[in-house]
């Protein structure tokens, strides 16, 4: 399974935007065997806290689904936040983990 | 439309914050709980450029789907589905014939959505109460209590509700409800550059139609008529009317809309006493044949 780090800056009932240390944004959707659940994700997008996101693809779709959110830090450190373009279907800098 | 005065307050690209009751500013409409709120979609002026398409998916961070190539003319969208909750039909035909050139083709395009029915047949299949009727007359779909059972994607007739294979969710159309709490109009509505989406307070919306109506009848265009209005086409079998209705000059059909849309919860009687008949009936069956037997 892959992953990526950054911050939650957007989130629409299970859906949220992920902007990675290059200020790239990443498009997500919790997936049903998630370990947390939607109304959890407003908090992380509040706080702007540093997260890990473990994904896979989603099958024709321009996004990732999400399996797997760990906390890494409760306030997010001082990134250079850019704006985000559209969520990209593949990063290239993604984290390969078995 | 007149500029509402207050328009004058906000002259500046840049500003502090979100401008309370924007609504007010862009519709003319200031957002109230306890209205009743809805679309109406002119087909006559939708140019198909699809931002509503866009402004949709940007506010409710939906995801691009259907990646391939439909085939389907312009439509790159296919249909409404968990990830797209506006879509425009593009439908190739001859709207014009007394004006067109033979080579010419012309097109008739409708943006659809959730019909945010009166009486809504998802809701009423809704076993667990996810899908609820908001303050502002819209339905909306809960997240946290919705469990994936699916029984609103059959009970809808017009096909708009779907269940996510990713979340196992039933998603639609909120009628940007979080945007209706902040006093903003739907990001659809805001973004549609012809005004073809009309967004604001149901009567005053069925009288614009109305008026609409007749204006369009005037100029010739005889075919035009309203769907989803009050006991009309599009709002039969029960359903009484659409918070979002369509003014089409075409068959329902033609934009891929039901006929006659039905409730489902209309058939429970019959299907129960056909049901309790036939059991009756072969109760009454088994009792002759052993009594004869005897």
């Amino acid at each position: 399974m892959q992953s990526i780090q950054g911050i939650v800056t957007i989130v629409q009932e299970g859906r949220f935007q992920l902007v990675d240390e290059h200020g790239v944004g990443h498009h997500f959707l919790l997936s049903h065997r998630a370990s947390l659940e939607p109304e959890q994700l407003p908090g992380l997008q509040r706080d702007q806290a540093l997260v890990r996101v473990w994904f896979e693809a989603a099958p024709d779709l321009i996004g990732h689904v999400a399996a797997r959110i760990d906390l890494l830090a409760a306030t997010a450190p001082k990134m250079p936040l850019h704006p985000a373009p559209a969520a990209s279907p593949a990063p290239a800098h993604v984290q390969e983990t078995v | 439309m007149e500029m509402h005065p207050r328009v004058l307050d906000y002259t500046h690209s840049d500003l502090d914050g979100v401008i309370p009751d924007e609504a007010e500013l862009t519709t003319g409409f200031r957002i109230v709980p306890g209205s009743s709120y809805g679309f109406f979609t002119d087909t006559t002026v939708c140019i198909g450029c699809k931002a509503c398409e866009v402004a949709c998916k940007e506010w409710n961070n939906l995801p691009a789907d259907h990646l391939g190539l439909t085939g389907d003319s312009y439509d790159n969208t296919g249909a409404l589905s968990a990830n797209t909750w506006r879509h425009v039909n593009f439908i190739e035909s001859a709207v014009r014939t007394d004006l067109e050139q033979p080579f010419q083709s012309g097109w008739l395009m409708m943006s659809d959505v959730c019909k945010h029915c009166h009486n809504a047949p998802c809701l009423e299949a809704c076993p667990t109460g996810a899908l609820f009727r908001t303050e502002f007359d819209t339905v909306v779909v809960q997240q946290d209590i919705c469990n994936g059972c699916g029984y609103c994607v059959p009970a809808c007739p017009f096909g708009v509700v779907d269940v996510s294979t990713l979340d196992g969710k039933a998603h639609k159309c909120t009628l940007c409800y979080d945007r209706l709490k902040g006093g903003l109009e739907p990001a659809c509505a805001k973004a549609c550059p012809t005004d073809s989406i009309q967004f604001g307070e149901i009567s005053e919306l069925h009288l614009r139609a109305h008026q609409r109506v007749t204006e369009l009848q005037e100029a010739g265009v005889a075919s035009a008529y309203l769907y989803g209005m009050p006991d009309g086409p599009g709002a039969t079998g029960g359903l009484e009317h659409l918070n979002a209705f369509f003014l089409l000059t075409a068959r329902p059909e033609v934009y891929n809309l039901p006929t006659a849309p039905t409730r489902p919860a209309n058939r429970v009687v019959p299907s129960l006493a056909a049901g309790l008949a036939a059991v009756a009936g072969l109760a009454l069956a088994a009792v002759a044949i052993f009594s004869r037997a005897q």
